[in-house]
């Protein structure tokens, strides 16, 4: 089988620490929360991970609900208005977060919440 | 018939006598192909007793009505016998263009029995069929006996092989079509080295019939469309299937150290990623497919040895099982052992879980260098590790022992190592916490072939609400249900087993089909009734993958394999409790784990029994 070549190279563009154009507010009212991405939206984002500023009391709820205004990515999973497509899978400061139940859940400044895309891994053998 | 060939080939490597006979239009309608086909001949016809490396095992290889046809996901090809690793149902399935040869050369499948007194290689032409000579090819790796046997073949023939591994009968031992195309699991490399049969070569002569071509081109635009949505084939086709290690270690999934631990900052090392900034890997696809999930490994700095491009770059489950199960974070160790494991023949998943169990020994003083060569199998030790995968291959002094698989070895050596064997059946643990996938581990507690995450549905598709409407799941009872939750995650797996093994009919790349990918029961039954001309529903589609799966448990039956078969090693086990009772009531089956007489009629199946004859 003659198969055409294409190569890939991972890490092409992600700058870690990129910040939220105009939003990132670590003092004052505000809470900073840093986000870590997973393929395939770390990739679609072009960043591993987002320093996120959000209001004093800010939910898990509010986080996905900005991301998803502001990156088009974030859609699929958690769309500006609705229902998500699909839930992610949820890690705050390493422990996993069920969703829906842990959209109510309160941040604190300088959480990290990892948003893992819903895939199933595995091979095919 | 469309979409068929409509013969199968009949081997006795004994007498060398080959015969054809047709595959009827009932035969194929009510089990259609691949896995379904090779058991509808291997439940009536195996033996109760016989011996999985002797003359009567019959060891099938078959194509479905996909293979050959212009859709996503045909190119693929299925292996099945009964086992030398778990003495029951064995099968294994492969993607690469050896399916399409098989049946373009003129057949659905090939049934082989019989022992041949001297190596012997199959070659399969435009409708004939011919033993050959092989003893030039025994002893070779499988790069070395397929460059052979494509320098002395006719262009366009595409070669199945085993590798020494399989000639020393190593009970894992697979058999690979195009260097790095393995039919892995279940040891049915085994099967080919004990009968004598180094390889098995086809060249697709004829185009196989379609029936409505039209109607196959919009279903199939159909789904590649649909692809494009999936976070998963959009992860395959970034980074390969080791895309998902990152997430896997993030969510404690990973089986670090031999499942003792979920996760590993040093994971990272081997993540897709990583892999992807080590070496120039070049992405590689199956014919028809957009999806680009295989991969090319080069590199210009080999730290363990020579790493042959042809064998392919590590998959998610050689990086777990090798990789994260061993300790051994280390990408070039992956390059190298994933191309030595290819070389000679032998499945990763049940490879890696053989020498993860001889670190964990090693680390508890259950073994030490005395009884491994000599080698201290530490965790993480690369070196020992490859040393050991030699062993293996060539059954040379400990390496003999754990190539007889992980429950084996583990039997022998007692003083509580038993407990540290994670297997099921003997078939080693894929790359999936049972503990963090609670479904899933039912369902490798009751799979034929021993612990396989290809059937079922990863609890993680039902959290996240990737759900199939044609399977019963519905969302407001999954949507968001713990991937740890017990409650309805029976009827999931019994459903998603029926959808699987309907995959494994068709023989579709089972990342396209749900959970992986986005073809659902309905889309295939439109792909199958556009090939054959048949007006199938999915209902009809998903009765042949219960079907199939029952006539596995069936001949399991039959094999001595059942209820105190059906478990997960006591580290992973705890999920379990009290779902095989109500698994075996929704499947239909008694408290024992035989189906019911009225459950085979449901089925059409009566002309089976119960598995407890012959
Ligand atoms: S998803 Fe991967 S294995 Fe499946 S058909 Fe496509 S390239 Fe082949």
């Amino acid at each position: 089988m003659v198969v055409p070549e294409r190569t890939v190279r991972g890490g092409a563009s992600m700058e870690k620490g990129r910040s939220e154009p105009g939003r990132a507010s670590a003092s004052g009212e505000g809470l900073a929360v840093t986000v870590e991405l997973f393929a395939p939206l770390s990739d679609r984002l072009g960043a591993s991970s987002l320093e996120v500023g959000l209001a004093a009391g800010a939910t898990v709820g509010d986080l996905l609900r900005r991301l998803a205004a502001n990156y088009p990515a974030f859609r699929p999973f958690w769309p500006a208005i609705g229902e998500p497509a699909y839930y992610p899978f949820l890690v705050v400061n390493g422990s996993s977060l069920s969703l829906p139940a842990g959209l109510d859940r309160g941040l604190k400044h300088g959480d990290r919440v990892g948003i893992v895309p819903p895939i199933a891994g595995g091979s095919r053998r | 018939m469309k979409g068929y060939a409509g013969r199968v080939l009949r081997v006795d490597l004994s007498t060398g006598r080959l015969a054809t006979e047709p595959l009827d239009e009932d035969r194929a309608r009510r089990f259609i192909g691949g896995r379904g086909l090779a058991a509808s001949y291997l439940a009536a016809e195996l033996g109760a007793g016989a011996d999985p490396l002797g003359s009567e095992n019959l060891l099938v290889l078959a194509t479905g009505p996909f293979q050959g046809a212009p859709l996503p996901g045909h190119d693929r090809w299925t292996a099945c016998a009964r086992s030398p690793l778990t003495g029951g149902w064995g099968d294994a399935n492969a993607s690469g263009p050896f399916g399409t040869a098989l049946k373009g050369a003129g057949f659905d499948a090939v049934l082989v029995q019989g022992l041949a007194d001297r190596p012997v290689y199959l070659w399969l032409d435009g409708g004939r069929a011919e033993l050959r000579d092989a003893a030039h090819l025994w002893g070779r790796t499988v790069a070395d006996a397929t460059d052979a046997l494509l320098a002395e073949l006719p262009d366009g023939a595409q070669v199945a092989c085993i590798g020494p591994a399989g000639e020393r009968k190593v009970r894992f031992a697979s058999i690979v079509s195009s260097y790095n195309r393995v039919a892995a699991r279940s040891g049915l490399g085994a099967v080919m080295g004990a009968k004598g049969l180094k390889a098995v070569c086809a060249r697709p002569a004829r185009p196989v019939p379609v029936a409505d071509r039209r109607a196959l081109a919009a279903a199939s635009r159909e789904f590649v469309r649909a692809m494009a949505d999936s976070p998963n084939l959009q992860l395959f086709k970034l980074y390969g299937t080791p895309g998902a290690i990152r997430a896997y270690n993030a969510l404690g999934m990973l089986p670090v150290k031999n499942f003792l631990q979920g996760t590993a900052p040093e994971a990272e090392a081997v993540s897709g990623e990583a892999l992807a900034r080590t070496f120039r890997l070049t992405a590689e696809t199956c014919a028809g497919c957009p999806v680009w999930c295989r991969r090319r490994l080069e590199t210009s700095d080999p730290v363990y040895g020579p790493v042959d491009p042809r064998y392919g770059g590590p998959d998610f489950e050689t990086v777990g099982s090798l990789g994260a199960a061993c300790g051994i974070f280390d990408p070039h160790f992956l390059a190298r052992a994933n191309a030595l494991a290819n070389a000679y023949g032998l499945d990763t998943v049940n490879l890696g879980l053989a020498l993860a169990w001889a670190m964990e020994c090693t680390a508890r003083g259950i073994l030490t260098p005395a009884d491994t060569d000599g080698l201290r199998l530490q965790w993480g030790d690369a070196r020992a590790a490859l040393a050991m995968v030699e062993r293996i291959a060539r059954r040379q002094g400990f390496g003999a022992l754990l190539a007889e698989g992980v429950g084996r070895a583990a039997r022998e050596v007692g003083r509580g190592s038993e407990a540290l064997a994670m297997h099921v059946k003997n078939q080693a643990l894929p790359a999936h916490d049972p503990r963090s996938k609670v479904g899933l581990g039912l369902t490798f507690a009751t799979a034929n072939r021993g612990a396989c995450h290809l059937q079922g549905v990863h609890d993680t598709s039902l959290e996240a609400g990737i759900l199939a409407p044609e399977l019963g799941l519905d969302p407001a009872r999954y949507r968001g249900l713990s991937r740890t939750a017990r409650e309805h995650k029976a009827a999931a797996q019994v459903a998603a087993q029926d959808w699987k093994d309907a995959t494994d009919c068709l023989i579709m790349c089972k990342f396209l089909a749900y959970d992986y990918g986005p073809g659902s029961p309905g889309l295939a039954a439109r792909l199958l009734s556009a090939v054959t001309g048949w007006d199938v529903g999915w209902r009809e589609l998903l009765l042949a993958g219960a079907r199939c799966y029952t006539l596995g448990r069936l001949v399991n039956l039959r094999c001595g394999l059942g209820r105190a078969d059906d478990l997960l090693p006591a580290r992973v086990a705890d999920g379990l409790d009290g779902m095989l009772e109500e698994y075996y009531a929704l499947r239909g089956w008694d408290a024992s784990g035989v189906p019911r007489p009225e459950t085979l009629a449901r089925l059409g199946l009566d002309d089976y029994g119960s598995g407890s004859g012959r």
